[in-house]
């Protein structure tokens, strides 16, 4: 325990009782100014919390997946809903390196329930889908990719394949597994791509991931997920 | 795992959400099983769940500075969250005297703290069964279940005094085995 010399007998027992949460309205008070003025007081309070963390060494329950869709909702709107999109790929052996794109929806409402989504345009027409920054957790990779009804045009934007390995694009439409789109030897130069006309139902996400020379063998992927991003109609992102 | 969920926290500071996601999968069975056994009902535990990500959302950025190891931030934010909750009755996402206390930054690194970290929960648990059976129960009972001391000496059947005397004697005790 950190500096015993620095607190009195009564304070070093209020600090164990603070950390089990023991301590109510003034006294609670009270013992917090006391531990903003007395760093030793802090220091107690903080090994008492690591000591008592061990108590829930054997408590755990998963919560439903509603949970993480709710929070997702609350926090950053409607459209943040890439998890069928996870969910997908831990089929296909993806999911534990996965990150969720930072895909920016501005302007949608933020609340307990989905704000409505407008009525999908027919594929027909042209449309513009954008993901503004394709990424994912701890990954260097950075894309910005923009379909603007015709062709898919993705621009590299920072980081780079691991060495002796090719990136490639795939496109996920809700459940469905992961579609081959293009392999990505040179990320400075890449091509635009076409990608199925009409565009398939639900969540368009594009992912990158790294794959042998050459591409993803028999075009299921292998590697890990480098970055990706949801499309969503240009907009919704700007209006 | 330490430094992952320690490098999950830095990112979910520069507002990775990815990171927010990951560090989610990886420690709501344990956050969400901390709300549940304090307040004893799902849908309120599904609530202060999420509360307890909206915090370490908002407020990630003061974990580098505080010196507890990352899940023992994690969980404190869950009890409190949860504690909070079953007093008031009512929810908020807003930072508690409890997680400001946590976001203060430490004297410097404890090598007891650094000891925990590493793994030694079951001499924290030979401790805890040195006590006496009724004192170790109030000892759980207030930190895993949020007991009050109210709660605690109605539970035993002794007056609130007796049961703060035990308790403190009990932590001192505890305190003196882990030093040991």
């Amino acid at each position: 325990m950190t500096g015993p010399a620095h607190m009195t007998p009564e304070e070093a027992a209020l600090a164990a009782e603070y950390a089990l949460g023991l301590l109510q309205g003034a006294e609670r008070a009270q013992f917090e100014a006391a531990m903003r003025q007395n760093p030793a007081l802090l220091g107690e309070v903080h090994d008492w919390q690591e000591y008592f963390a061990s108590l829930t060494a054997e408590v755990a329950q998963r919560p439903p997946a509603r949970v993480k869709r709710r929070l997702l909702r609350r926090m950053f709107g409607a459209r943040m809903g890439a998890l069928r999109f996870w969910q997908g790929l831990s089929a296909v052996g993806l999911a534990a390196t996965l990150g969720l794109a930072s895909v920016f929806v501005f302007d949608l409402p933020i609340g307990p329930e989905p704000a409505p989504v407008p009525a999908p345009v027919p594929a027909s027409q042209p449309i513009s889908l954008i993901a503004s920054e394709m990424t994912a957790a701890g990954e260097d990779l950075r894309f910005l990719a923009i379909h603007d009804g015709q062709a898919l045009h993705l621009r590299h934007t920072a980081g780079a394949a691991p060495p002796g390995r090719d990136l490639e694009l795939w496109l996920i439409a809700g459940d469905a597994p992961p579609l081959s789109i293009a392999v990505l030897s040179d990320p400075s130069d890449i091509p635009n791509v076409t990608l199925p006309d009409p565009l398939p139902e639900g969540d368009l996400v594009l992912a990158v991931t790294d794959e042998p020379l050459g591409g993803a063998p028999e075009g299921v992927a292998t590697g890990q997920v480098r970055a990706l991003g949801t499309l969503v109609p240009i907009w919704q992102v700007w209006r | 795992m330490r430094t992952e969920i320690d490098d999950l926290i830095a990112q979910v500071a520069l507002e990775d959400r990815g990171a927010l996601s990951e560090l989610y999968d990886r420690t709501s069975a344990k956050l969400f099983g901390i709300c549940l056994r304090i307040l004893k009902d799902r849908a309120a535990a599904e609530e202060a769940l999420q509360d307890v990500y909206v915090k370490i959302w908002r407020h990630a950025d003061r974990y580098t500075a505080n010196g507890l190891s990352p899940m023992t931030w994690l969980i404190a934010i869950a009890r409190n969250t949860a504690i909070d909750t079953l007093r008031s009755g009512h929810r908020h996402s807003k930072l508690t005297g409890l997680d400001q206390a946590l976001a203060l930054p430490a004297p410097g690194p404890t090598p007891e703290g650094a000891a925990i970290a590493s793994g030694e929960t079951r001499r924290i648990l030979g401790c805890m069964d040195e006590l006496e059976k009724m004192h170790r129960a109030a000892v759980r009972g207030a930190y895993l279940e949020g007991l009050s001391y109210a709660q605690l000496a109605e539970a035993a059947g002794v007056p609130l005094n007796t049961m703060r005397t035990w308790l403190r004697r009990s932590l001192m005790r505890l305190k003196a085995c882990l030093q040991r």
